[in-house]
């Protein structure tokens, strides 16, 4: 009876243990065997680098990537400079006939890559990997994503009409890039529709302020106003085109006529707190200060005055001081995928990290 | 009482100052004793020639050293060693050697089969001794502060060493490391000026920096004889901050002392501040320590260290791409394997305007993003995307932060980099042949001298025992050995013969000693050709047009010869070689040894007749002659027209077998460009004409379709030209076709005052005109205009702005009254570069004309 006993409590605690990633030797054994998870691929610079000696030291060799990582597929993939042979081999063994998706900037880094081979994300900046708790905790974000994006797109394939498209919208927003090769020529008739897919899917930045160039303000802000009405712009679309359209102000269009300071201020503010932290808030940020207060940009922080002109309100909308600029909001529907998309969060939630 | 105490103190004292204040002038010190005897109208003592001064009289100066030499001894001279540079030839105040005041013989080939062996065995003698790096502190630091006492001292050792002065004796000399240490204290002193090096020991720990540096072989070659030493002095001053800053231990470690030595050099060389000069040497150093630089950096020379230390934009701010700060970003985030930095600006989104729509030239294009990039311009560039010159530069950067050697360069209208994989140098975004380094050893910025640069370091050793050859040549004809001198010149570019420097620094010598003497020009001639000209065609033409035919020149008199040696040039190069190159420098070198017509007659007859049967040069001879006709002065016309005659006839020759006509294609399509270029409508006809009957393939087979406009397509026998910069010419006999009826193709490039001008045989009366493009829908959002002009100088604009339907742009002058020779279509606003199919004018010529 005690034996039983104590082998069904063996066996419950082998149940309960995290389980380990799988480890796959080359890259076409990792497409193969990783399905619907991502692989996780270490990649590092073998004979050249001394920071991807120390780096695959500690996130490998020492293991404190690899358990972390559950259901995730784990590579590990040297990179050679001007190889010798035996390198080259090596390369081609752990390569097969798959080349690594481009877009990866630095090495060493941490590739998020889907089973079709699509770069989903990257753990690549220096900050991020200098050890291996920053590394986790920024590829957990990666992991969660993917899987809370996966979770709708699964949806989306089986998904028709509008109703696709407003999956593919709704997956498109969370913070991983999204899988190439998705939208087919049938969802393009349909991705005009409410999801407004269409216009972030054909967005060319450039393209607003080529249009905008000769129209007069009044003209501008229609156009604007009506872009982020009715698109469904992703928040640093949004940023782009305040960008465009504080710019045409700035410049003061075909008359060369500058907008006041204060307009300048409702649009910039604006801009910002669509994201404040994505590269563009802090462009809109720099603007206030240079083109707005007249002021430098220098390695001190920005003055006090510049953020208090925030009047941020909850949902992150500035007020504005130009009753005429009409305020934008972050009004990305929420549809039953994001409600989806939050409670795939929870499911994966890293209990491993 | 007191107060007499206090007189006599008083006076005391103020005559014991006036004693501390005339001692120098009754009893002076060594130095001051030299400096104050220097007889204020005498000739110089140290006599410095200018390479270009052909007035010298050596003679002269010889009266003039004698005559000081019987000096009475109180006025022994300032022996100050002045700093000699590249250009000039010094001499020592020291007696002539009759022997050795005589230009050798010029020296045929068979006669250096022995002194090569010797040559031979000093460069394995080289490589051999390297890894036992010699050292010897015989001059204290003390003795530094006395750079004259050490050079004198030298010298007359090195001479009294070196015997009979024959080039067997000097690469004897040459093989004992204790010698070569001799010789490199001397060049030190020589290189930097006894003033300089006197200057450096004046800092805190300048002679302890002296005794380091001077007592190690190794350390002295590397510094000497890895390129350029420009500016030498504020380059050991620039030592002595590095030495202070990280002390002699430190830089006893190789790459530190590699990354110091380098530093010091570069920024010397290139002015820039000893403030930048230390942060980038703390940055290179402190990446290499913390093991963060590229594995390939450990393995770098010397010289070709310098590329990366010496990296362009030091200064630190926003804008600046050599800075720390910049560097330290591209160095932690573009990490990546060597081969991959070439094609890196593919990081980078390429736009003209940012997302605001501010141009990438103006300052607001990343103004409000800097702080937020904490003034990195990599990183801002990166946020914000930028165009040609921002993406060579991320490349570009990105590796040197690495410690990989590269370079940004401009091609026309553009900008490119060169980055080294390996030993071998690629392109990188690069779209043109033209290049020009914005990083040279020698202040020579096309393709060829990098690749030259490349394969003369590459024999290190060879390059190094040709180097201090040379630098004992500088010493000997500072010691007026003027036969010994030549002798040791003309040994190095014999061993070395890519060694560009050295090849200039003996024509320079042969230009001051020996101006009339053919046979060792000639000989110089051949050696060039049989040398550099092996593999380096343009640093080879460009020694011979440069240095050797203003020389060489004068003194042949059989023109023929002269003609035969000139078009011989081309004959003897197999192609273009490591890039194509600019031969129109090289071609006016040559005619400009012509004195008449007749000659200029002779030799256009002659070259056009080697180049012409080049499929590579061909387009280029045809190019530079149509300019060089441009540029002829007025007169009768008739030399124009008789060179015209000779160029077209050359063309016609051109083969139209299936194997040459992509080559004669290519060729006319060069000359008719240039023939735009330069306004040329009747070559520019002729050569379109001839390219339409050899190629008529070429041409498309039916013309668009176009409803006209009254009179004639007076167009049809007129030039045009785009302001688009054309990189690939073999298409440009497809612009003369844009005015014909069958269309052609060429880009159009429209913003500001940029677009297609048409000049026209005669000034015509226009009734319209018709543009097809090859865009099915052109923009429409702003419009096309016309301005007309009689002298292509001052042009006026004439309505209606045209309109535009699909492909096809019309302007109506029906009652405009727009009359005029020169005809060009433009576009207000932004760039748009759509191609054009065809351009018609419309109108009727005016009788009067």
């Amino acid at each position: 009876m005690l034996k039983k006993f104590f082998s069904l409590v063996t066996f419950a605690v082998l149940l309960a243990s995290p389980l380990q990633a799988a480890i796959a030797r080359t890259y076409p054994d990792a497409l193969a065997k990783t399905g619907k998870h991502p692989i996780v691929i270490f990649i590092y610079g073998a004979n050249y680098d001394k920071v991807s000696e120390r780096t695959y030291e500690v996130f490998v060799k020492k293991n404190k990537i690899m358990p972390y990582l559950r259901q995730a597929t784990f590579l590990e993939m040297p990179l050679y400079q001007m190889p010798s042979d035996r390198e080259k081999k090596d390369m081609e063994k752990r390569m097969g006939n798959k080349r690594l998706p481009g877009g990866i900037r630095s090495y060493p880094c941490l590739a998020v890559v889907d089973s079709a081979g699509n770069l989903r994300g990257i753990v690549q900046k220096p900050e991020e990997m200098k050890d291996p708790e920053t590394a986790l905790a920024a590829l957990k974000v990666l992991l969660d994503n993917f899987y809370a994006q996966e979770k709708i797109l699964d949806r989306a394939r089986k998904a028709k009409g509008e109703k696709r498209a407003d999956l593919l919208l709704a997956a498109s927003d969370i913070d991983i890039r999204m899988p190439g090769g998705l939208i087919n020529e049938e969802d393009k008739k349909n991705l005009d529709g409410g999801s407004g897919m269409g216009s972030r899917v054909s967005f060319d930045p450039l393209s607003v302020v080529e249009k905008l160039q000769t129209m007069t303000f009044a003209e501008a802000n229609a156009h604007i106003r009506q872009m982020m009405a009715t698109g469904g712009y992703s928040k640093l679309q949004r940023q782009m085109i305040m960008a465009a359209y504080a710019g045409h102000l700035r410049r003061g269009g075909e008359e060369n006529k500058p907008a006041s300071k204060e307009w300048l201020r409702a649009l910039y503010t604006e801009m910002r707190n669509i994201d404040p932290n994505s590269t563009y808030g802090a462009y809109a940020e720099g603007a206030l200060v240079i083109w707005v207060e007249g002021g430098k940009l220098t390695d001190t922080p920005i003055p006090t005055e510049i953020n208090r002109i925030d009047n941020r309100t909850d949902d992150g909308n500035s007020s504005g001081s130009s009753s005429t600029i009409s305020a934008s909001d972050d009004d990305t529907p929420t549809t039953d995928a994001d409600a989806d998309a939050e409670q795939s969060d929870s499911d994966f939630e890293g209990d491993d990290f | 009482m007191t107060a007499r105490l206090i007189k006599l103190l008083t006076g005391s004292f103020l005559f014991f100052c006036l004693g501390i204040a005339l001692f120098p002038a009754f009893f002076p010190t060594k130095v001051e004793k030299k400096v104050a005897k220097v007889p204020e109208q005498a000739a110089p003592v140290v006599r410095e020639t200018e390479v270009d001064d052909w007035s010298h009289d050596d003679e002269s100066v010889d009266d003039s050293d004698s005559a000081w030499v019987e000096a009475p001894e109180e006025t022994v001279p300032d022996r100050r060693v002045t700093r000699q540079d590249d250009e000039s030839f010094d001499e020592d105040d020291v007696p002539i050697d009759p022997k050795q005041n005589v230009v050798p013989e010029a020296r045929v080939h068979a006669q250096f089969t022995t002194i090569m062996g010797a040559f031979r065995r000093f460069v394995g003698e080289l490589e051999r001794q390297e890894k036992d790096n010699y050292t010897n502190d015989e001059f204290k630091r003390d003795d530094w502060a006395d750079p004259e006492k050490i050079y004198f001292t030298l010298a007359d050792r090195v001479i009294g060493k070196l015997g009979k002065l024959t080039d067997a004796a000097i690469l004897e000399y040459m093989e004992s490391p204790a010698n070569r240490l001799d010789l490199a204290r001397l060049t030190l002193i020589r290189k930097a000026g006894s003033q300089g090096i006197r200057g450096v020991t004046t800092r805190p720990k300048g002679k302890d920096m002296m005794l380091a540096l001077t007592s190690d072989l190794n350390w002295m070659t590397n510094l000497l004889y890895s390129g350029p030493t420009k500016n030498l002095e504020k380059a050991l001053t620039y030592l002595e901050t590095i030495y202070s800053q990280v002390g002699e231990e430190a830089l006893k470690v190789p790459a530190t002392r590699r990354i110091a030595t380098t530093t010091a050099l570069e920024f010397a060389r290139e002015g820039w501040s000893e403030q930048d000069m230390l942060k980038r040497f703390n940055y290179y150093n402190d990446s290499w320590k913390e093991g963060k630089l590229n594995a390939h950096f450990d393995n770098l020379q010397y010289w070709e260290t310098r590329f990366v230390t010496g990296c362009m934009q030091p200064s630190d701010g926003a804008g600046s791409w050599g800075s720390a700060r910049n560097l330290a970003w591209h160095r932690d985030n573009v990490r990546l394997p060597m081969e991959q930095y070439l094609g890196a600006e593919c990081q980078l989104e390429y736009r003209l305007r940012n997302v605001a729509g501010d141009s990438v030239f103006s300052s607001e294009y990343l103004a409000p993003i800097w702080k937020y990039v904490n003034f990195t311009t990599g990183w801002a560039y990166r946020e914000i995307g930028g165009v040609c010159g921002a993406l060579s530069h991320y490349a570009t950067y990105s590796a040197l932060a690495a410690g990989l050697p590269a370079a940004t360069m401009g091609e026309p209208g553009h900008c490119a980099y060169a980055m080294r994989i390996g030993n071998t140098w690629h392109r990188g975004n690069s779209i043109y042949w033209q290049h020009s380094l914005h990083k040279t050893f020698w202040g020579e910025h096309e393709w060829g001298f990098l690749n030259l640069t490349q394969k003369l370091y590459e024999e290190r050793f060879k390059t190094c025992a040709a180097d201090q050859l040379v630098a004992m040549a500088d010493f000997l004809t500072a010691r007026r050995k003027m036969k010994a001198a030549f002798s040791s010149y003309e040994v190095a570019v014999k061993g070395q013969p890519n060694n560009w420097p050295a090849l200039k620094r003996y024509a320079a010598y042969l230009k001051l000693k020996a101006p009339n003497d053919v046979d060792k020009w000639m000989t110089l001639h051949d050696a060039v050709m049989d040398g550099m000209g092996k593999e380096h065609f343009h640093a080879a033409a460009t020694m011979q047009a440069r240095y050797v035919y203003p020389n060489l020149a004068p003194l042949i008199k059989d023109r023929n010869k002269l003609n035969k040696m000139y078009s011989g040039l081309f004959s003897h190069f197999k192609d273009w070689g490591a890039n194509r190159w600019d031969i129109a420098p090289i071609l006016d070198a040559q005619i400009g040894t012509c004195r008449t017509n007749e000659e200029r007659s002779a030799y256009l007859r002659e070259v056009l007749r080697v180049l012409m049967r080049r499929p590579d040069y061909s387009g280029s001879v045809l190019t530079w002659g149509l300019g060089y006709i441009s540029k002829l002065p007025a007169g009768d016309g008739k030399v124009q027209e008789e060179f015209t005659n000779m160029l077209v006839q050359a063309m016609s020759r051109t083969g139209t077998s299936s194997k040459q006509i992509d080559e004669t294609w290519a060729t006319l399509g060069e000359a008719i460009h240039a023939a735009a270029k330069n306004k040329e409508r009747r070559t520019f006809q002729a050569i379109g004409k001839l390219s339409y009957n050899k190629c008529k393939k070429k041409f498309p087979k039916k013309g668009p379709r176009i409803k006209g406009f009254p009179g004639f397509v007076v167009s049809a026998t007129g030039w045009i030209d785009t302001a688009t910069t054309i990189g690939d010419m073999s298409q440009c006999c497809l612009h003369w076709g844009v005015l014909q009826r069958f269309g052609g193709t060429m880009p159009g490039k429209f913003e500001g005052k940029s677009g297609l001008t048409v000049g026209l045989e005669k000034k015509c009366d226009l009734a319209g005109v018709v543009c097809i493009s090859h865009e099915k829908e052109l923009k429409k959002d702003r419009p096309f205009y016309l301005e007309v002009s009689d002298d292509g100088q001052n042009w006026y604009r004439v309505r209606p702005n045209g309109e535009i339907k699909g492909n096809e742009i019309r302007f109506n002058l029906k009652g405009s009254e727009a009359a005029g020779k020169f005809v060009r279509m433009l576009r207000e606003g932004d760039k748009y570069e759509p191609g054009i199919a065809g351009f018609y004018v419309y109108g009727k010529p005016q009788k009067n004309q």
